[in-house]
């Protein structure tokens, strides 16, 4: 486990009643014990992260281990849907051979059962495909109050949830926490004790509990008991209890609120207050036979009844036993292996060696999506219609902003959640448009304030619900029965003022510095087309918590469409060009560029910030984004549910119909990052499966771009992976279940019921159809045409990014030339692979 | 014609779920329960039309000593637009929202029939045929709630609404029970044209009786629990739950008022509960942060005010705010889902209610009342009305000195004042239409208590809430927030002795971690 050194200045600061090393000591274990647990992001900006990124640093598969015990979560992809995908051909026999070869070393051994010969790869497929399914992961370790009072345990999850839950709420209530900003612990240490209710020794122990969370845990940990050698081990168990709420107070804390130190303070001073002194158990663990695990010879009986052997002979038995019971034997990690095998196999085909050159030669726009599943299909459909060349490129355009809608009152960051953002940027009215923004912005917060205040108004919320039921109803009954009509209703209304998202205040150098990056980043410097389009992605959809889910994650969980229009505005702008001819990039005057917007739910294409009518390429441009949008359409619709075969189920319908629990399908489904020319995909049905980053080792001689693509963009596009991964293979625990029964808490996540822990991850719904899973859970294979020794010299400078490479968090194969086949890169070595049906 | 009507309106939903019950799939079952229940709206809303030109709906069949089955006039046909419109609206919903659940097909089976039953509640001829449709009613909403029992929540969720109902239910049979044995079959109809004269303590007991069978059905204090217990059953379940079956109290209620008026201390009681119920509730209400909790707190206290106005006897006043209020709910809790949207833009508005001068309050207060005085005075309206309305002033104020602090000048307050002149007598034409319409079907207002001397402490003691919730920091209200904040979450108070640990086994040590 990782321990993080405490910042000694810092401790000397806090320094309280504590001896300073055993402090530092403890903040130390809370940090470690931390690692097991994710960061959930608040709804408001929900961008996917891997929920075991503190535990990237260990390779995946002990990692894996680690989570599915301390947590008691799957961890990998149901082994009942692996053989039926071994039975359909998804798996392949090969894959499963391949993977045998790759991890058992001594796959080829022979083995002797009675007249059969066999080796140790045969018996341990045989036993993957046949043999006894393993039990569901358990959580291992218990808390003091679990193992030995359950009803105190629950007591205590109640407890800690309902102060997480009025801690961390965003502005659901009306009646907020008072004094909130003492943080989660000091909140409930100042108020705790008028529970209702409350037991006697709490509320004593909430009289003389330090104010300091730290001197509050050791003190628990004094009064249970707990020896200095486990208390990282118990900080550890406890924050597993509640992973949501863990989870979101780990966003918290890196947003200036409390964390799981104040969560950890809040449950130790309740169990040291509930529960005898000096109770500690030795050992918390469960025994390890009672969560039903199968031994190998188990597996190997089974194995010997199915070939007709019987088990008497025990030389055999123990044979096929030690084969299984070989070290390499991961059977869950075998299988995932090999499910993602199929997969790589199906795709290195489809690309092949992009031996003829493909892609129009003159094109009439250069059209920018983000490296987004979704914007493939977009791509692909559009190239089909015209001569288009396509990029992908990160869809927060390289334009690190902090944004202000017109007329908001916050700005939030507009980038990737790793990037800092560098500028804010306001969106300004334009001049036309200036007062009626101004009358729109008052008007809107004016019904906000009057809404709430009538709804907290006591005497008037009993004729302000009559009031209001009396609309409401025929409101629902056109929601319900007529969608489609509600949103063309809703396009009918009055356009907003327009306005314009110009980086005028960012100093001239930094623009350009931001200009070259974009064309740079893109590999757009020469051969201009007359259009460049940045065409970022939003989604629309309606009565969903989920909504930012469906954004743009490089745009921080929100739509695209400002950093398109950013993006355009510094090409367009006439200093930033004088500049970027200085270093080199000479944009012709004939081009211009221009922002795009797809809306993915219905697949509307919008060109932002233009008179479509005023020039004819743009009309055209315009016209072909339609044709585009309508071909991805018809293309999507049919992996819908319920598409077609119900009025209400079209995609353009599903953005405003609050019923609809499948909006779009997102990013389910995202399986590989490619990095390299779009040349070798053109024309290739990747299935909007696969994140595409273009990239052209010709134009980036330094390896500049490519640093910034595998540190960046491949980042992203794990976390955004592992949180479609962890959701499917454990929908419940690492995603938040069925839809059916989420309720908003906070407007920061959603429980289950009326309490009770935050739900991670997402939901049923967004990765399944029925008991169908829609998603495959892979880990993100990435495929990078680049010269090796620049990766080799990018791994080794970016530890993270190697951690992941090494650590078999991700699979990275890297060709150099279209012709050569492509090689894995293995913790510092490179491994041709081949692909056997 | 009106009674094949009146049978088809209240038996479709369930005949169509159990008659499509054999169908394989789940859509299929779904769109017919959907298709049917559509239909039973249909004739519900012909039914209304003939019932209003004068008929009354019966349809029944002599059974023993009194015709059982289905009668409905004005009061019923409001109660069935409002459950099979409603349960129309969720069910269509549910197509969609519980698409590929794997409780979709129990979801309809059971929604159909519930529907069934709580158009029967207020449509029954006799009293034993309400208690009948009371009690299945009760049955098919604790199986609803117990659609996914794998979770622990839902668990506590049929264990808490099985005791409450079970308590109230038990109640209302006792009642229903007895009087049978003391006068024989009791119709409805012959309840509120000649109801039989109790004596004193059998009045008092059969009222009590009743009263807490209407309490623990619309969530009084102190049933008030189980409605937060529920919130682990899918969003459409809480949609039905909180506009056709809580609401049912009121009806029962109102049903035996006859009953009920005989014995004044009952009256008192509800009157009591009722007003301690809307406090409670609102003050939940105020403090939870999430918007399911919200909503059911809300509904606590909105039934609270129900049960007050009936124990007043502003009987159309009570009818009229079950009906919209249930409309209103089942809308709110159908869109939960957008509450992160919601935030959203509140955040991003920028809108704030602190620091409005006391003038604006005060000129708010005058735009708001003035329309609505004006009207009341137009239409001469009897005082517990005229209190009513005081109550939509505060809403009209509180939401006037919002919109002017934001909107400042003379455009803001021009805004107001021309929505005050709007709602305010649109509101109040629309109460009193309705109050017109279902006058012949329900007993003339007799509260009592005089309608002032609660109302008015009620209105003061609510608007003292805000005072104390937008405090800063104080020992009240510290103390309240911390009382608001564990009480609605539904979940038990800890017991208060020190819990003492099991003996326990030391466990053996866990295997090497590999």
């Amino acid at each position: 486990m990782t321990t993080l050194i405490p910042n000694p200045a810092e401790s000397q600061q806090r320094n309280g009643s504590v001896v300073p090393s055993r402090r530092e000591h403890l903040l130390a274990e809370v940090e470690g014990a931390a690692q097991i647990i994710g960061t959930a992001l608040p709804l408001t900006a929900f961008v996917g992260l891997n929920p075991l990124a503190g535990l990237e640093d260990m390779a995946w598969p002990a990692a894996t281990a680690l989570a599915a015990r301390t947590l008691g979560i799957r961890t990998t992809t149901d082994e009942m849907v692996l053989r039926a995908a071994a039975a359909s051909g998804r798996i392949s026999r090969g894959d499963l051979d391949a993977t045998i070869a790759a991890r058992l070393p001594r796959a080829a051994d022979e083995l002797k059962i009675g007249d059969r010969v066999t080796t140790w790869g045969e018996v341990v497929i045989d036993d993957l495909l046949s043999g006894p399914l393993d039990p569901a992961p358990v959580r291992r370790r218990r808390t003091l109050a679990e193992a030995t009072a359950p009803a105190l345990a629950a007591q205590i999850d109640r407890r800690t949830a309902r102060w997480c839950a009025a801690y961390t709420d965003e502005g659901q209530a009306a009646w907020t926490l008072p004094g909130r900003e003492r943080g989660l612990y000091g909140a409930w240490l100042a108020l705790g004790r008028h529970e209702p209710g409350i037991p006697k020794t709490l509320r004593a122990a909430l009289r003389t509990a330090p104010a300091d969370p730290v001197d509050a845990i050791l003190g628990a940990l004094d009064h249970l008991g707990v020896p200095d050698a486990e208390v990282g081990t118990y900080l550890q168990t406890h924050l597993c209890v509640q992973p949501g709420w863990a989870s979101h107070l780990r966003w918290r804390e890196q947003a200036g609120g409390s964390g799981v130190l104040d969560l950890l303070a809040l449950r130790l001073v309740q169990e040291a207050a509930l529960l005898p002194a000096g109770g500690w158990l030795p050992s918390l663990g469960l025994p390890l036979a009672s969560d039903g695990s199968i031994t190998a010879r188990d597996r190997a009986a089974h194995l010997l009844t199915r070939w007709g052997i019987g088990t008497t002979r025990s030389a055999e038995l123990e044979a096929v036993a030690r084969a299984l019971a070989a070290p390499e034997v991961r059977r869950d990690v075998l299988w995932q292996e090999a499910y993602e095998r199929g997969y790589q196999r199906v795709l290195l085909a489809e690309i092949g060696d992009g031996g003829e050159v493909r892609g129009p030669s003159a094109p009439a726009a250069q059209v920018v999506c983000c490296i987004d599943t979704r914007s493939e299909g977009l791509r692909r459909n559009l190239e089909a219609i015209g001569d288009y060349e396509t990029f992908g490129f990160a869809g927060f355009f390289g334009v690190a902003m902090a944004y202000q809608p017109a007329g908001a009152a916050e700005a939030f960051a507009q980038c990737p959640v790793p990037v800092p953002t560098a500028f804010t940027v306001t969106e300004e009215p334009r001049e036309r448009a200036v007062g009626a923004l101004q009358a729109l912005v008052t008007r809107r917060r004016g019904l906000r304030a009057a809404a709430h205040a009538a709804h907290a108004s006591g005497a008037g919320a009993f004729p302000l619900a009559e009031a209001t039921g009396v609309v409401a109803a025929p409101v629902a009954a056109a929601r319900t029965f007529a969608p489609g009509l509600v949103g063309a209703l809703r396009r009918r209304r009055p356009a907003p003022p327009a306005t314009q998202v110009s980086l005028e205040a960012v100093p001239l150098e930094q623009r350009i510095d931001v200009a070259e990056g974009i064309l740079r980043g893109i590999g757009i410097v020469r051969d201009f087309a007359p259009l460049i389009v940045f065409c970022g992605h939003e989604s629309h959809t309606t009565n969903n918590p989920y909504a930012s889910a469906l954004d743009c994650g490089a745009c921080g969980g929100h739509g695209g469409a400002p950093n398109a229009r950013a993006a355009a505005a510094l090409i367009n702008d006439p200093a930033v060009r004088e500049g970027l001819a200085s270093r080199g990039i000479h944009v012709p005057d004939g081009t211009r560029a221009i922002a795009a917007i797809h809306e993915t739910t219905a697949d509307h294409l919008h060109l932002l910030d233009v008179d479509t009518d005023a020039d004819p390429a743009i009309a055209s441009l315009a016209a072909d984004l339609n044709r585009a949008g309508e071909a991805l359409t018809r293309e999507r619709s049919a992996s819908l549910p319920g598409a077609g075969s119900r009025r209400g189920a079209a995609p353009e319908v599903r953005t405003d119909d609050w019923a609809q629990v499948f909006p779009e399908w997102g990013l389910a489904g995202n399986a590989a990052l490619i990095v390299g020319p779009r040349a070798r995909t053109y024309g290739v049905d990747l299935g909007r499966r696969t994140f595409l980053h273009s990239y052209d080792a010709a134009l980036d001689p330094g390896g500049a771009v490519l640093e910034q693509i595998l540190t960046a963009p491949l980042v992203v596009a794990h976390g955004l992976n592992s949180q479609y991964y962890a959701s499917a293979v454990d929908p419940l625990r690492m995603g938040s279940g069925t839809k059916a029964v989420h309720n908003v808490v906070g407007g920061v996540g959603v429980t289950a019921a009326a309490g009770g822990d935050l739900l991670l991850g997402l939901p049923w719904q967004s990765i399944a159809d029925g008991d169908r899973l829609v998603h495959e859970p892979m880990r993100l294979l990435v495929l990078v045409e680049a010269p090796r020794a620049e990766v080799d010299r990018i791994l080794a400078a970016h530890d993270n990014v190697r951690a992941l490479v090494d650590g078999e968090w991700l699979q990275l194969l890297v060709r150099e030339t279209p012709e050569e086949p492509w090689q894995r890169s293995l913790r510092g070595d490179w491994l041709p692979v081949t692909h056997a049906a | 014609m009106t009674s094949s009507l009146l049978i088809a309106a209240v038996g479709l939903p369930a005949g169509a779920a159990l008659a499509a019950l054999p169908a394989r799939r789940s859509t299929t079952l779904a769109s017919v329960v959907t298709w049917a229940t559509g239909l039973a709206f249909a004739c519900a809303v012909v039914l209304a039309v003939l019932v209003a030109s004068g008929t009354t709906a019966v349809a029944t069949v002599a059974f023993g000593d009194a015709a059982q089955g289905l009668r409905a006039d004005r009061l019923t046909v409001v109660l069935l637009l409002l459950v099979l419109g409603v349960s129309w609206i969720v069910q269509r919903f549910s197509v969609r929202s519980l698409a590929g659940d794997a409780k979709a097909r129990r979801f309809s089976l059971i929604a159909g029939l519930l529907t069934t039953f709580a158009a029967a509640t207020p449509a029954a001829a006799t009293l034993l045929g309400l208690a009948v449709a009371w009690t299945a009613t009760s049955i098919a909403l604790c199986a609803l709630i117990g659609l996914y029992r794998g979770y622990d929540a839902a668990e506590e969720g049929i264990r808490r609404t099985g005791v409450a109902l079970l308590v109230g239910d038990a109640a209302l049979w006792i009642a229903v029970l007895v009087l049978t044995a003391e006068y024989g079959q009791l119709s409805i109809a012959s309840l509120a044209q000649s109801p039989p004269d109790l004596s004193t303590p059998l009045a008092v007991a059969v009222g009590a009786l009743v009263l807490i069978a209407a309490c623990a059905r619309s969530v009084q204090v102190p049933f008030h629990h189980w409605l937060p217990a529920t919130l682990a059953s899918p969003t459409p379940v809480s949609a039905l739950l909180h506009a056709g079956v809580v609401n049912a109290g009121a009806v029962l209620l109102l049903l035996l008022s006859p009953l009920l008026t005989q014995a004044p201390v009952v009256m008192w009681g509800a009157v009591a509960i009722g007003a301690v119920t809307a406090i409670v509730g609102t003050a939940l209400m105020l403090a939870r942060p999430d918007i399911k909790g919200q909503l059911a707190q809300s509904t606590v206290a909105q039934m609270g005010f129900m049960v007050l106005t009936c124990g007043l006897g502003l009987w159309a006043a009570a009818v009229f705010h079950l009906a919209a209020h249930g409309a209103y709910k089942a809308t709110r809790f159908l869109g939960s889902g957008g509450a992160v949207a919601a935030i959203t833009a509140d955040r991003q508005s920028g809108a704030t209610s602190h620091g409005v001068p006391l003038g604006t309050t005060l000129l708010a207060a005058l735009i708001a009342a003035a329309p609505l005085a004006a009207i009341a005075i137009a239409l001469d309206l009897p005082a517990g009305s005229l209190l009513l309305l005081a109550f939509g002033a505060v809403a009209l104020t509180q939401a006037g000195r919002s919109w002017m602090a934001s909107v400042p000048g003379a455009s803001g307050i021009l805004a107001f004042g021309v929505g005050s002149l709007l709602v305010g007598p649109a509101y109040t034409l629309v109460v009193e239409e309705f109050a017109h319409f279902i006058e012949p079907a329900i007993p003339a207002a007799q509260g009592a208590l005089p309608t002032p001397l609660v109302l008015i402490p009620l209105a003061l003691l609510l608007a003292a809430l805000p005072i104390i919730t937008t405090r800063r920091s104080s020992a009240l209200a510290d103390r309240a927030y911390v009382w608001a904040l564990t009480a609605g979450d539904g979940s038990r108070p800890p017991r208060s002795r020190r819990g003492r640990p099991a003996p326990t086994l030391v466990i053996e040590a866990e295997g090497s971690q590999s």
